[in-house]
């Protein structure tokens, strides 16, 4: 596992927020998705932000009925402390199919999708 | 809306009656409050997610009524249980909990009413235990009894916060 993986799924959930603009019936279905994300979720890719104190994390969580079904994308931005320990992260991105957003039924759909949003994908052994 | 400065330097804002879109309807959550994150994007914080879904499953599971495929799936998200889990709980194969979650589907009242009890003291068993309860032993025995019972327990340990328009409040109100 990656230290940003491990960054990520160390947070508590009271440490993880949601992006608020604007709240739609998508985001509502990734506030209740988020744990199980963080859970469950496999690791997709890391992109940087220009930014020491913060880098983006694209984690995919299949449909819990199997892979006919869309999975769950989102993209988090973890921020850290100077001293590089995790303090919070914002889920600012999710997928699920619905309100026209991508559908992403397997991983490597999910994986081909992050990379081309610029994620450094990393490849299943 | 209000809003004031707090020490870290975000800026919070108040809004009062927030409609929370989960477990198949619109709950109204009296108070909740966003803020901007470091990189200066407007959130809901992690910490108000936690208490919005606390209130809402405390609004379920304090309700002696068949759970509907939608609360399942919201209760599941929220403690991170899957369904094989479920499934070992109530000794009921994967495919029944399948057969559960379809539209228009609920689950039967007996095991609804086991799981309501089983996810409640998932979620507030961190609270409740700090004060014991004083709750009649007659009532320990007929989970529709102790639903409603938890229920104002949550509400009293301040862990979970009573809905405008939640079941409890619309039966009170028909009474």
């Amino acid at each position: 596992m990656l230290k940003i993986e491990s960054d990520l799924r160390s947070l508590l959930p009271e440490r993880v927020d949601v992006r608020h603009e604007p709240m739609t019936d998508r985001y509502f279905r990734a506030i209740d998705k988020r744990k199980m994300i963080l859970r469950f979720g496999t690791f997709l890719g890391i992109r940087e932000t220009g930014s020491r104190r913060s880098r983006q994390i694209a984690m995919w969580l299949q449909h819990p009925t199997g892979r006919k079904r869309c999975g769950y994308y989102a993209t988090f931005r973890i921020f850290y402390t100077s001293r590089g320990r995790p303090v919070s992260a914002t889920l600012f991105c999710f997928y699920d199919g619905t309100d026209k957003s991508p559908c992403l039924k397997t991983h490597a759909s999910a994986l081909a999708y992050a990379e081309d949003e610029g994620f450094h994908v990393q490849q299943e052994a | 809306m209000s809003s004031k400065k707090p020490d870290d330097g975000t800026k919070p804002q108040t809004i009062e009656n927030y409609p929370y879109v989960t477990a198949g309807r619109t709950w109204i959550i009296p108070k909740v409050v966003l803020q901007e994150d470091p990189a200066g994007l407007k959130v809901l914080p992690g910490a108000e997610i936690e208490r919005m879904q606390r209130s809402v499953a405390n609004e379920i599971c304090g309700h002696p009524a068949p759970l509907a495929p939608e609360e399942l799936e919201f209760l599941c998200d929220t403690t991170c249980t899957p369904y094989v889990e479920v499934a070992r709980f109530l000794d009921v194969s994967k495919g029944t909990v399948a057969f559960w979650k379809k539209p228009g589907k609920i689950v039967p009242l007996n095991e609804s009413l086991r799981l309501k009890r089983w996810f409640w003291h998932k979620i507030f068993k961190a609270f409740a235990g700090r004060k014991e309860p004083g709750v009649p032993m007659d009532v320990f025995s007929d989970d529709r009894l102790l639903l409603p019972v938890l229920r104002e327990i949550a509400l009293k340990s301040k862990a979970a916060c009573a809905l405008p328009g939640g079941r409890q409040e619309q039966r009170r109100k028909q009474q």
